[in-house]
């Protein structure tokens, strides 16, 4: 019995961990299908001891009432666990997954979009690269839109990865205090959190076998339309990223276009000066450029545009 | 038979339903048995029993008539047959009574020609011929008259229906059969259709009025119609099935559809994957794909082509490691023959969505794929539907041991808006964008063409829109994989002779079609010979859009449009207004080239030529 424990004990478990924010049911539970498959895959096959799935709701109305919780809770107990909490305010991507991660109890987190499907096999693929004990942080590939940024195309190591879906040993996001909620509310927290692990002499890798869907789409030229709320959290963070990651040039370069650019970018510089007057900005960090990686307005090189 | 209007009493011809069946009997028994037969030929329904000489001569048998109406059996008795009259009213009665007649003598071989369509209690009357071929094996001939021929559906979809006197709609045909509802028939009562020798009339008596649009060989609507009805089955012309018929057992409950058969349950779409199994990784992403669908109402026929053992077990792993409820929609068929459009044959056939979709395993559906196919089949029913596809182009990497897809160009949509006319030309789908109403398929019998090893979806696509038209909307729903030249795909698999080769083919089928064009296409096609006749351009000098644009802007912005103005002035107080520059951004290529057109020929412009003399051109 004790060796069979020690077995157990020896196979990772997860927590995953997803942001709420207005999203539906349809969504919550096709998400949800899909990890119980990938969660019985691993775990029949001896990959994980156990996988638990937490929610923090971000929205101003819960998106899942306390029936339609029970009615989950239930229908998906053979696989994991699921808990929940109403934050009742909209404290952002990055404060919502520290504070899911509080009092964690398994070896990884898995930082996962509440829409996003995961394929069969994602477990297996996530968990295979840390065998290398140098790697701090895995991405999975998002369909059906790819993210053009570069990676090497036989180790998988890449500049940042998105928390669409990514997985991090629950130690090391402690160590390194989880996520920057205080400069990012909802873009780039990813990108810093990457930048941290790497700075802290971790690899991040990009793994196209390990597979989601996030239901992105296109206009008929192929554009990606992004909201104005997309518009307008992710030109605060280009600004904050450039600053913390000690690149005055870029933030200046950015302010000047902001300065003539659309009403979000106005709004966003405006509240960039704002937190610099008030002496609230981050301390820039990486001074010698070591991990940054700024190309362009990117924070890797992309293969394509988008 | 009982007609008031007369008898029926035609001559025995070897290409009459007389001959035909004399020879299905000389052909049974050519196989099953010996020269002389024990036993005698029963003809049920006789009439003036006109096979019987044949019967005697030719099969050496004993020949026994029965009928209904005295006539016959009185003609045959005159000729020195044996004959009876006997209605056929209930299953005991008759048999009965056929066992009366037969005294204990076996039947070699049963017929009943042309007389099933009179009987209103023909199944019963098909139990009892079940019951008496049955004890001994016979066999039994039987001919009805063929409801599908061509002259009738033909005049049926222009809202005619004659009956005649006698003949394909003879005024006293009570039950009527096309091939599929006879074998229906046939299989309710127990009998399995073993031979046939059906006689084909192509000009049948229902082959009038002269003129009748639908009906005469010589116009637009009959070749159409013509080209339809051929590629359904082959019994357009068929006047009569003659089949040979062993009793078996009963396969059907019933003789006519019942309402589960008639429209029952289906899935809203069925979509056909074609897999080597040579990149599951491609496979896994478009399944997890599937799994995100927001529309849920699908199957998945997954064709295996040519897979070894290994391979296959690998793509049932796949198959089987999919979340529940999309592994219950998903089945596994082995094909190991035909080049790479026998399995979309295969595929469609199994399909049994109303909609059937070709998605490949290097394929990725959106979440709304399915979802936006439905708006489209309730925009225009049973149409052709097209979304967008956006291209981009891949290569396989191995990161850490594992294969994973790498996308190495940016997502690139066709051409957002459907042009039928464009597609004759070239492409400009793939088929991860289209959806194939089911009937195309299963009631057109339209099949992939399998002697084209390339672009067999291209021509499926213009075969079937030419057909049923198209409902296309400017979504992007998925996204086709383009393989790196440096991989093996079908792009490396045929060269550019070969791709050229299929071009040309297609070309030629499409010319020698009847075609159906949707409304709107006769602006469209004046548009095109506008800019055909414009001679702005050689064949292999075809000027862009924006040089259409471009020309047209000159003229309207010269001095010498402004300074006409005023000759314009009548025009424009009859209604007609100037184009305005700002007004060529939203013109199509052949708005521009007409509008470059009438600008060339009008009379304002002409007139203020010297306006121009000197300069370059406007």
């Amino acid at each position: 019995m004790t060796g069979a424990n020690e077995d157990v004990k020896s196979r990772p478990s997860i927590q995953v961990q997803s942001v709420l924010y207005n999203m539906d049911q349809f969504s919550i539970r096709r998400s949800l299908e899909a990890l119980a498959r990938s969660v019985d895959l691993a775990v029949s096959e001896g990959l994980s001891s156990r996988v638990k799935v937490v929610y923090g709701d971000t929205s101003s109305k819960r998106c899942l009432q306390d029936l339609d919780l029970q009615s989950l809770k239930q229908e998906f107990s053979w696989a994991f666990e699921i808990s929940y909490v109403f934050f009742d305010e909209n404290i952002g991507s990055a404060n919502g997954h520290n504070r899911l991660a509080t009092g964690c109890d398994t070896d990884y987190l898995l930082i996962l979009n509440p829409d996003v499907v995961v394929s069969p096999r994602l477990l297996h693929h996530m968990l295979s690269p840390f065998a290398d004990r140098s790697v701090g942080m895995v991405e999975a590939k998002q369909l059906p839109i790819e993210h053009p940024k570069t990676y090497d195309p036989s180790t998988g190591v890449t500049s940042w990865a998105t928390t669409a879906c990514a997985l991090t040993p629950t130690t090391l996001f402690r160590t390194l205090e989880g996520f920057d909620s205080t400069s990012f509310f909802l873009y780039c927290d990813d990108v810093d959190y990457s930048w941290r692990v790497r700075e802290a002499g971790y690899k991040v890798i990009f793994t196209p076998a390990a597979v989601v869907f996030h239901d992105k789409r296109i206009s008929p030229k192929g554009e990606w339309r992004p909201s104005s709320a997309e518009v307008r959290y992710s030109a605060e963070a280009a600004l904050m990223m450039a600053h913390k990651w000690s690149r005055p040039d870029i933030v200046a370069k950015i302010a000047k276009m902001y300065l003539d650019g659309s009403e979000e970018q106005v709004l966003a510089l405006k509240k960039f000066r704002s937190m610099e007057q008030r002496g609230e900005l981050p301390s820039p960090r990486d001074s010698e450029h070591k991990v940054g990686e700024f190309e362009g307005y990117f924070y890797a090189k992309h293969r394509y545009p988008l | 038979m009982l007609n008031p209007e007369g008898h029926y009493d035609n001559r025995f011809e070897w290409d009459n339903v007389y001959g035909h069946a004399v020879k299905l009997l000389i052909r049974k028994r050519a196989v099953g048995h010996g020269a002389e037969q024990d036993g005698v030929h029963l003809d049920l329904g006789c009439g003036y029993g006109r096979i019987a000489e044949q019967v005697i001569s030719n099969l050496r048998m004993e020949y026994v008539g029965i009928d209904g109406a005295p006539e016959g059996v009185a003609s045959l008795k005159g000729r020195g047959f044996e004959a009876h009259e006997l209605l056929f009213e209930t299953y005991e009665q008759t048999l009965s009574r056929i066992d009366e007649i037969l005294a204990g003598r076996k039947i070699a071989s049963l017929s009943m020609l042309d007389t099933l369509e009179h009987l209103t209690n023909g199944d019963l009357v098909l139990q009892i011929i079940r019951e008496l071929i049955g004890r001994d094996n016979a066999p039994a001939v039987l001919s009805v008259p063929n409801v599908a021929h061509s002259d009738i559906g033909f005049k049926l979809a222009s809202g005619s229906w004659s009956y005649t006197r006698e003949g394909l709609l003879d005024h006293t045909h009570v039950r009527l059969f096309s091939e599929a509802s006879l074998k229906r028939t046939f299989e309710a009562a127990g009998l399995h259709v073993v031979d046939q020798y059906d006689v084909r009339i192509a000009k049948s008596d229902q082959d009038f009025p002269l003129t009748h649009p639908a009906l005469a060989s010589g116009t637009t609507l009959n070749a159409f119609l013509t080209h339809l009805r051929n590629g359904v089955d082959d019994t357009a012309s068929i006047n009569q099935f003659v089949r040979t018929v062993a009793a078996g057992p009963k396969v059907r409950d019933r003789a006519y559809l019942s309402e589960e058969e008639k429209g029952g349950a289906r899935p809203f779409l069925s979509v056909v994957t074609r897999t080597q199994g040579k990149r599951l990784h491609c496979l896994v992403e478009m399944l997890t794909a599937l799994s995100a669908q927001s529309d849920r109402d699908f199957e998945v026929v997954v064709i295996g082509h040519k897979v070894p053992h290994d391979r296959q077990l690998k793509i049932e792993r796949a198959l089987d490691d999919c979340p529940e409820w999309l592994r219950k929609r998903i089945r596994f068929i082995k094909v190991d023959e035909g080049n790479r459009t026998r399995p979309l044959n295969i595929g469609f056939e199994e399909a049994r969505g109303d909609y059937i979709a070709i998605l490949d395993d290097d394929d990725i559906p959106m979440a709304h794929w399915v979802s936006t196919f439905r708006e489209l089949s309730v925009k225009k029913p049973g149409a052709l539907l097209r979304t967008i596809a956006a291209r981009q182009e891949i290569e396989t990497v191995t990161v850490n041991g594992s294969d994973g897809i790498r996308a190495t160009g940016a997502l690139v949509p066709y051409a957002s808006e459907f042009d039928l006319i464009q597609h004759l030309v070239a492409n400009q789908t793939p088929p991860v964008a289209l959806a194939f109403p089911r009937g195309v398929f299963h009631d057109l019998n339209m099949r992939f063409d399998e002697t084209l090893t390339t672009t067999e979806d291209w021509d499926y696509l213009l075969r079937t829109a030419l057909v049923v038209g198209v409902s296309w909307c400017d979504q992007v729903t998925s996204v086709y994989h383009w393989w790196k030249l440096s991989e093996e795909s079908s792009r490396t698999d045929h060269d550019q002779a070969e791709w050229n080769a299929n071009h040309q083919i297609i070309n030629r089928k499409m010319d020698t079609l009847p075609i159906l064009l949707p409304a709107g296409s006769a602006r469209y096609l004046r548009e095109l010979r506008a800019l055909a006749n414009s001679g702005w351009h050689g064949i292999s000098d075809v000027p862009s859009q924006s040089a259409y644009r471009e020309e047209v802007r000159k003229i309207l912005s010269s001095k010498s449009w402004k300074w006409s103005k005023p000759l314009r002035w009548p025009a424009m107080v009859r209604g007609r207004k100037d184009t305005k520059i700002s007004d060529l951004e939203n013109m199509s290529e052949l708005q521009l080239a007409d509008l470059l057109q009438r600008l060339k020929r009008s009379s304002s412009l002409r007139k203020t030529r010297f306006f121009r003399r000197g300069k370059s051109k406007w």
